[in-house]
């Protein structure tokens, strides 16, 4: 992973039109952006379409991140989670599918530890998750880890709406706290 | 996705707003009204940024690699009119504009070598050999170590029949000069064509017919029109 100052002047050089420092973007950010993009949809070919989307949004909105803000790859990620659930969104209008977000998981029998990057960092991010209370531990993996829309969650878990929001937001306040900053972020 | 039902303060309703917004999915009604939020609240963009980035790192342990060939055709995507702000344009027609001078000196070659058919940028064959090379399932890939360009690649496919080079920002050679792809063998260097990049510094070369094996691929700069064997030490070889 780039260091911060690294990141900072790829940004910039990608801010001028440069393409090699885009492709040194590419390189950092796209494992993380398919793999979020990929729990979402399942789909790999309509992944990967949405993936380049999400790239070209990235080269042609570059102007807008803001460094003091988030860092590069929660910029990145949080671009690709609203693109997958927009695509998810179009199929599902398209194809007048009663199917919720996140249910064709009858039909992907890969466990959650699957394609799974064994990294120190994903570790952490488990263990602190981990220690969370059931109710929202079984919330924010639903969410984050698999890849599922509140709506999905709301309806397996068999409990409202507003209280799969209600537990995405304490659980995150949660783990905020028990996550240590990202060390290795990019961008600020 | 809202759920109105579920708010009976402005409170419940910032906080269903802001775990929407982590979880992406804000409709664009609600995606003003937590704008509204942040204008009237400046506390909240703190909440909202500490959301984004723990649910950012939550989805970081999902992290898997694409295609090979995704890359590919992403760069090629940047490369199509895309809309963008007005601001950003000019900036980078600006850099663009820098860069001309030195890039007039490289033009594209298009060679029929030893039998081997090297197709140039953008020829609509060559995209059709590129792309049969890059979506196959036996795709291989082979970095280029050297200070030729900071991102060289060498794509092989058994099944497609045919090698790919995809270079970025891949650097001019003079006029009357090319740079000539090697298959480096036990008893020598073997010619597998040449090619120049284009005026951006792009390579995106197929050689079809081209097989690799296990053998190490090596890049010279030669005369134009190529040698018989490298005359000069590689600026780039794979491994």
């Amino acid at each position: 992973m780039a260091s911060k100052i690294e990141f900072s002047s790829l940004v910039e050089r990608v801010i001028d039109g440069d393409r090699q420092a885009f492709a040194e973007i590419y390189d950092e950010l796209s494992t993380l952006v398919f793999g979020v993009v990929k729990r979402v949809l399942r789909d790999p070919a309509m992944s990967e379409e949405v993936t380049q989307e999400i790239f070209v949004e990235i080269w042609t909105s570059i102007g807008k991140f803001d460094p003091t803000r988030a860092s590069l790859s929660t910029w990145a990620v949080t671009i690709a989670r609203r693109r997958a659930v927009d695509r998810v969104r179009r199929e599902q209008s398209q194809r007048n599918r009663i199917e919720a977000l996140g249910h064709q998981r009858d039909v992907d029998e890969r466990g959650v530890d699957d394609d799974v990057v064994a990294t120190a960092e994903a570790d952490r991010v488990r263990l602190a998750v981990a220690s969370l209370p059931d109710d929202q531990r079984e919330v924010i993996e639903l969410a984050f880890i698999e890849g599922c829309a509140h709506g999905a969650i709301a309806e397996r878990l068999g409990i409202p709406l507003g209280t799969v929001k209600g537990r995405v937001r304490g659980g995150l306040k949660r783990l905020r706290g028990q996550l240590e900053p990202s060390g290795s972020a990019d961008g600020r | 996705m809202s759920d109105p039902g579920s708010t009976s303060s402005s409170g419940d309703r910032i906080d269903d707003l802001l775990a929407l917004a982590a979880l992406g999915e804000l409709t664009e009604a609600e995606e003003r009204e937590l704008d509204a939020a942040l204008v009237a609240d400046v506390t909240l963009q703190d909440e909202l940024d500490s959301d984004l980035d723990t649910a950012a790192r939550l989805q970081g342990v999902n992290a898997e690699s694409p295609s090979p060939g995704l890359k590919h055709r992403v760069m090629e995507a940047i490369d199509a009119p895309v809309a963008m702000s007005d601001e950003l344009g000019e900036r980078r027609d600006r850099r663009r504009s820098r860069w001309l001078p030195l890039a007039a000196a490289a033009a594209v070659a298009f060679l029929a070598v030893a039998g081997i058919v090297l197709v140039r940028n953008g020829d609509a064959n060559d995209d059709d050999v590129v792309a049969a090379v890059l979506e196959a399932s036996d795709l291989q890939e082979r970095p280029f170590d050297g200070e030729l360009a900071v991102s060289l690649t060498a794509f092989y496919s058994p099944a497609a029949g045919a090698l790919v080079v995809d270079g970025l920002d891949v650097e001019p050679v003079d006029e009357g000069e090319t740079y000539q792809l090697w298959l480096v063998g036990e008893s020598g260097a073997e010619s597998i064509g040449l090619f120049r990049p284009d005026d951006d510094g792009r390579v995106l070369v197929a050689f079809a017919g081209a097989d690799p094996g296990d053998l190490p691929l090596g890049i010279t700069v030669e005369p134009a029109g190529g040698s018989e064997q490298p005359t000069q030490e590689p600026l780039a070889t794979t491994t």
